[in-house]
């Protein structure tokens, strides 16, 4: 999910300041973070399928990277970005068999080093693992939707942990944006469906929303590089996933992470090779503009 | 998330998640027990809600794991294994031995809301069910059902075990075809001919009475049991019967699965050539009636010893 790429966008970063006292490298954050969701879920309403099934899918990210690292970069790869992968899956998977875990986890993992275009690989790893096993094993699997608990106070931990990390790594702007955009287009669908705004709201309620907001838009790999494209594609992911959920799609945010990012991200690298064509090496790039 | 408790004669302990049963939370429509492996010793159906493409809990079928016993047991989900994981919105389901073949079968009826067939409740379902507690609770805010379908028009499932570890689903083969929104299940022998018929209760449809013929050359024993000591309908009583290389235990139960309870006569089936070794009475005053000399394909009506 996003987190991999703020592990993986580390190293590309300017050198940090050397920080005094108790201070935490960012590569770590996302892998600490999704793990206290995990933890707090599981033991406040008992989110997981089973302890084996969430491992599978860590230990299968893991060894998937760290091979196809190897064959590819002939290189062992930081595993912080499987790890995530892998806990994701554990997390948003929902399935009786071990079987999915292991598949969702090598085609999610498998995807960053085989789907690229340009070097980059173009989709959020946990979104195209899950989306895919959505479209090709629907009868075998589902996603964590309506049996996590509905209490106030793990979604508030959620919300404000997720904030303060998000700010720290900046991209906070990518998760307000997709939130009023949310927000504005319920009233919107709400106007269309005639059903109660509430209901519409409902959904964004839900910890599944907060694991797809903290973890997947805000993917630095895979989304663009400037601050404004980044509120524009954090837009047009809600108003996409407006349109699934106008067609009663149950993965509405999921499936519209999946065509936009990437969509995005091409038209990016396109306009960045406009650029390149034109002949202006000064050309402002992406990372410069963020930096 | 399911709970089970033990007694320990004086008072019950919840063992849920020692058992390893209290896991997974889950919706939780039904319980029954069964003696699927005829081994003496109770598995546990519970079943839940699946629906391809929304939601895919899988029912749970718990089997004590080999080794284990009393207050040290510990359960293994083999439904999956065993091929009894996805009955759909499940509700009532009954473990009984539906050919005699000597293996208890299961059948499980489900379907939650059969109204317009082409338009589905799930989406409105999960976008209002995921959120907050305090939206979820008010039903102002749930989208209107409007005639819409939720897990509409499920095929019913007859699973039969073939005593090998698998169970086969027969329902479309021997005729149970119906397509009602089911509810309870229960096992009794109507005409007194030695073979397991079946009643489904249904939400907004009919009751259903399935007549079951089996094949004469399996056999077949029954018991009636009448406490003195204890209750008079004996429920609490279990039956360990011994015959040929197999023993199978029954209880009658003041009510298993779904809204339901079973007839009291406790219904065995044999297979062929039946050589009956014994049946243990377990009342539940304590009591203990070893029963021999037992032939097939009858019925014996005991009442508890003074």
């Amino acid at each position: 999910m996003t987190m991999q790429t703020i592990a993986e966008s580390a190293p590309h970063k300017p050198a940090a300041k050397p920080k005094r006292g108790l201070s935490l490298d960012n590569r770590f954050v996302p892998p600490l973070f999704i793990t206290l969701i995990l933890l707090a879920g599981h033991f406040s309403f008992g989110i997981l399928e089973s302890y084996q099934k969430t491992l599978l899918a860590i230990a299968t990210s893991m060894v998937a990277e760290l091979i196809l690292g190897r064959v590819f970069f002939h290189q062992w790869p930081h595993l912080a970005s499987a790890y995530i992968t892998g806990i994701s899956v554990g997390i948003l998977l929902r399935s009786p068999a071990f079987w999915p875990y292991i598949l969702c986890s090598l085609l999610a993992i498998t995807s960053k080093y085989v789907l690229r275009v340009k070097g980059r690989h173009i989709w959020n790893p946990s979104n195209f693992g899950i989306c895919a096993m959505l479209f090709l094993a629907a009868d075998a699997v589902a996603t964590l939707s309506i049996q996590w608990g509905n209490n106030l106070w793990a979604m508030l931990v959620i919300w404000l942990l997720g904030s303060a990390i998000i700010l720290r790594l900046r991209r906070l702007h990518i998760c307000a944006v997709y939130v009023v955009s949310f927000f504005a287009l319920s009233l919107l669908r709400a106007w269309i469906t005639g059903d109660p705004w509430l209901s519409e709201v409902s959904p964004i309620t839900g910890p599944e929303y907060q694991l797809f907001i903290f973890f997947m838009i805000t993917d630095p790999k895979t989304t663009v590089k400037s601050k404004l494209g980044q509120c524009i594609v954090a837009f047009s992911v809600a108003a996409v996933e407006m349109f699934f959920r106008l067609d009663q799609s149950l993965y509405a945010p999921l499936y519209a992470l999946f065509f936009v990012g990437p969509t995005a991200l091409l038209i990016e690298m396109w306009i960045n090779s406009r650029r390149t064509i034109i002949g202006n090496p000064t050309t402002i790039t992406a990372n410069t503009v963020q930096s | 998330m399911s709970e089970l408790y033990l007694n320990d004669g004086k008072r019950f302990h919840e063992a849920g998640e020692q058992t390893g049963v209290g896991f997974a939370p889950k919706s939780g429509m039904s319980v029954s027990f069964g003696d699927v492996f005829n081994q003496g010793q109770y598995a546990v159906y519970v079943s839940n809600i699946s629906e391809d493409g929304a939601l895919i809990q899988g029912n749970n079928l718990w089997v004590p794991k080999e080794g284990t016993k009393g207050t040290a047991i510990k359960y293994e989900n083999l439904a999956r294994d065993m091929g009894v994981e996805l009955g759909g919105w499940s509700f009532g389901a009954q473990f009984g031995d539906l050919n005699n073949d000597g293996n208890l079968d299961l059948y499980v009826t489900n379907g939650y809301v059969s109204l317009d067939p082409k338009r589905s409740y799930w989406y409105d379902f999960t976008k209002i069910a995921g959120g907050n507690s305090s939206i979820i609770g008010d039903a102002k805010d749930w989208p209107a059902v409007d005639g819409r379908s939720h897990s509409g028009y499920q095929q019913k499932h007859v699973w039969m075990n073939d005593g090998a570890g698998r169970f086969v689903d027969v329902a479309q083969a021997i005729g149970v075809t119906d397509t009602y929104d089911g509810r309870a299940v229960a096992f009794a022998d109507l005409w007194n001919h030695g073979v397991l018929d079946v009643v489904v209760a249904n939400q907004r449809g009919p009751l259903l009475l399935y007549k079951n013929t089996v094949s004469p050359d399996n056999q077949w024993i029954e018991f009636q049991l009448e406490g003195t000591q204890s209750n008079r309908s004996a429920i609490g009583a279990h039956i360990t019967l011994s015959w040929n290389d197999k023993t199978q235990i029954q209880e009658i139960s003041g009510g298993s699965g779904f809204s339901a309870q079973n007839d009291r006569r406790l219904h065995f089936g044999l297979g062929k050539n039946a050589q009956i070794k014994s049946a243990v009475v377990q009342w539940p005053s304590g009591k203990v009636q070893t029963l021999d000399s037992l032939l097939p394909d009858k019925l014996y009506k005991i009442e508890e010893p003074q």
